[in-house]
């Protein structure tokens, strides 16, 4: 069956060049990002996932950028799947600092998909 | 018919990154006749707001009663159709949807409008839209745009261009076509 979480770490991974899980990786490099799927209703075959992507680096000012830019191109992810039908208002957040010095800013947003299996 | 969610279809825009889901064209253009195949002739147009499209058909009707007071026949004494939505992106390809083309200026990024006692020419429009694989669109072969109510300007709302189209009918009598394709069954529709 598809994924929407596997296909937003894909193209997260891809539009901002960090290494993207849904979990923070063990060996904490310098940048990365974590996505997860933190609510959203589902009505086969309609899906409306809400998904947090937490972008991680070592400057507070790179984990802005980074979120910004996610924004800026969001809309587009529609193109990634069909069954993608439309995205929402991305809402961002500043997170604050962890404890190996990564700053952390997230946003969430809602996909609207039709996850039909055939 | 069984019930089958799967065949609940919902109207997300049909749009990428690069083209919009509502469409114009003049009359004369060749239009779909289903929900798939490539637009000929159609200039694409921006976002439109989350609102999304209101298709309102509206059928007139006289009932005609007997002595006893009790329905007999029912007459249709008009059909009228009527399409509206908003532009919130404000771009040249919206605005002459709008306004018409002889009423707006392009110069580089300048845009000029000039509103007065005129109208857009009547054209044909079509939204595309989306579920999933399924796919669903809107024709109007013969449409005349006018601006839907108040234009607002605030702070921290974009721009919407209220559009009203109002529905004349082709050489075959329609106003409305609305083609549906779910998983290459195509269905058509003519109002």
């Amino acid at each position: 069956m598809w994924s929407s979480t596997a296909t937003v770490v894909a193209w997260t991974e891809r539009t901002l060049g960090v290494r993207t899980g849904t979990y923070p990786p063990a060996d904490s490099p310098t940048d990365f990002a974590v996505v997860n799927r933190v609510g959203g209703e589902c009505d086969y075959p309609h899906d409306s996932p809400r998904f947090s992507i937490q972008v991680w680096t070592d400057t507070e000012a790179g984990a802005e950028q980074a979120a910004l830019a996610l924004c800026a191109v969001l809309r587009g992810i529609v193109d990634e799947d069909v069954r993608i039908n439309a995205v929402g208002t991305p809402s961002v957040t500043s997170i604050g600092r962890d404890e190996n010095g990564h700053f952390v800013w997230q946003l969430t947003f809602e996909l609207y998909c039709n996850i039909k299996v055939d | 018919m069984a019930i089958d969610a799967t065949k609940i279809i919902i109207g997300a825009p049909d749009q990428s990154s690069t083209t919009g889901a509502v469409n114009y064209a003049p009359t004369t253009a060749t239009l779909p006749t289903d929900a798939t195949s490539a637009l000929q002739g159609f200039t694409s147009c921006g976002y439109v707001s989350e609102d999304g499209v209101t298709l309102t058909p509206t059928f007139n009707t006289a009932n005609i009663k007997d002595w006893s007071k009790n329905t007999v026949r029912t007459l249709l004494e008009e059909f009228t159709g009527e399409v509206k939505f908003s532009f919130i992106q404000t771009d040249y390809d919206g605005l002459c949807a709008i306004f018409g083309s002889d009423h707006v200026t392009q110069s580089g990024d300048a845009i000029t409008v000039k509103m007065g006692a005129h109208m857009a020419p009547a054209r044909a429009f079509a939204f595309n839209m989306k579920d999933g694989e399924a796919k669903v669109r809107i024709v109007l072969p013969n449409a005349q745009a006018v601006v839907d109510g108040d234009i607002t300007f605030v702070a921290n709302q974009p721009i919407n261009w209220g559009v009203k189209l109002d529905c004349g009918a082709d050489e075959n009598g329609e106003s409305i076509y609305i083609h549906v394709d779910e998983d290459g069954t195509t269905t058509t529709t003519g109002a």
